[in-house]
């Protein structure tokens, strides 16, 4: 219960820093996708059992900031906890490298939908410059939060369910 | 007798030459003189009055120290809080030139009525070139409505709620700007991109673009207000065997520093989607 009341205030926290600060601190074109970080460690944790719930209210705030099309964020996520849920029962027992994994193909994923979306609104797309300018720097400022936001998360997870076993 | 009268004599005498010397020099006739003689005088003064001191100092200094230390850390203190008063100020100093300005640009076209609104974020995705601000419908801004600053012209609303709103920059991906160049009298389309750069397109060949000329919203089709200044030309490409010639903008509002708009909140757009 715990874990679906404390969803709102980090999730909405989370949407907060990454709008006012974390989209201003670019490479090149690109920026990092704090909420998805945070959604992929907590859905990585071993105990967490409502995970599906933080990418369903996460898919909402970024739907209600993001001018993003088509219910993106949705379809994003949606793809991404169904990878997670695929690959938990297979490598389980390497969070933190599936924690990189998952953030690599959660940014191309992200790049590849949102680029999917432009391209059927007629908007004309160089994909070099995209890549080199965008989706790549994008993945480089990931990946370079993706440790720092697991152990976060996995440290708000751990304190969540010791209380909750204490009790 | 005679003896007596010889000595008071004298005695008068050197009265009235001392009386004439102190007299001479209140009035100032024997300044150099006593220049001559007071000066060395000084010198030493000063020479010892140094060695004193130095002396005193050598004997005082280890009690002031601890009070030089404590008068150092209290100026220290007094340092980093007048510099921290000094940033707010700054902070509020930058905060009033811009309101400033955007007061002055309102102003200028005193026809059109404006809501003030401040930038609160950025959109996430790194490809949508979207901000949010913190006004919405309770402070009358709606749909579509023109977004610009004392600079140019910025955007439009393109999502609103009771109490924010969500602006298309005219640097995003699918925005289009119907425009004018007034020195070339030609008439094109800004496109954004998603890499933010901006180009005026679909400009006739005869036209005669040069770099710096000022490009303006035309107010064709009716979603912008007209003559808003969008930027001035970089650099145009113009090749013979196409039917238009393009060129790269420089907008006039830089788009990373966003920190306040104007919402132009008597310009109703108008809607041409049937017709198209």
């Amino acid at each position: 219960m715990w874990e679906l009341i404390i969803s709102f205030p980090i999730l909405i926290l989370c949407a907060i820093v990454e709008t006012t600060i974390f989209s201003h601190i670019q490479i090149l074109h690109g920026s990092a996708d704090l909420m998805m970080l945070l959604i992929i460690a907590w859905a990585l944790h071993s105990s967490t059992r409502y995970a599906w719930f933080w990418f369903l209210v996460a898919a909402l705030l970024m739907t209600y900031i993001s001018a993003l099309p088509l219910y993106g964020y949705f379809i994003i996520y949606g793809l991404l906890w169904l990878f997670i849920l695929f690959l938990r029962k297979r490598v389980w027992q390497m969070p933190v490298i599936l924690m990189l994994f998952l953030t690599i193909f959660g940014t191309i994923l992200n790049s590849a939908f949102t680029i999917g979306t432009l391209y059927f609104e007629n908007v004309k797309i160089d994909f070099e410059l995209v890549i080199t300018r965008i989706t790549i720097p994008s993945l480089i400022l990931n990946l370079i939060l993706a440790i720092p936001v697991y152990a976060i998360m996995n440290d708000i997870a751990d304190s969540l369910y010791l209380r909750g076993n204490e009790s | 007798m005679n003896r007596r009268f010889l000595e008071n004599w004298r005695k008068l005498t050197v009265f009235v030459i001392v009386i004439g010397i102190i007299l001479l020099a209140l009035s100032g006739f024997l300044t150099t003189i006593l220049n001559q003689f007071i000066d060395p005088i000084i010198k030493l003064q000063t020479w010892f009055s140094e060695r004193v001191q130095v002396v005193y100092e050598f004997i005082t200094v280890p009690r002031d120290v601890v009070s030089l230390r404590q008068e150092n850390q209290q100026l220290q203190d007094t340092v980093s809080l007048l510099q921290k008063e000094i940033i707010q100020l700054e902070q509020d100093l930058k905060e009033a030139d811009i309101l400033y300005a955007l007061l002055g640009f309102a102003r200028g076209r005193p026809a059109e009525t404006y809501i003030a609104a401040a930038v609160i974020g950025k959109d996430p995705s790194p490809f949508l070139q979207y901000v949010l601000i913190d006004k919405g419908t309770d402070d009358g801004v709606m749909y579509n409505m023109p977004v610009v600053t004392e600079k140019g012209l910025v955007g439009r609303i393109d999502a609103v709620t009771a109490s924010a709103a969500r602006v298309q920059l005219i640097t995003d991906a699918s925005s289009q700007v119907n425009a004018v160049v007034e020195e070339a009298d030609a008439e094109g389309i800004i496109t954004g991109s998603v890499t933010a750069d901006i180009t005026i397109e679909m400009i006739s060949q005869e036209a005669e673009l040069k770099a710096g000329q000022i490009i303006q919203t035309s107010g064709v089709g009716g979603s912008y207000p007209s003559e808003v200044v969008i930027g001035q030309i970089l650099n145009v490409n113009k090749l013979e065997n196409e039917l238009f010639q393009s060129a790269a903008i420089q907008p006039a509002e830089d788009f990373q520093n966003l920190q306040a708009v104007l919402v132009v909140a008597n310009f109703r757009p108008s809607n041409i989607a049937p017709l198209e």
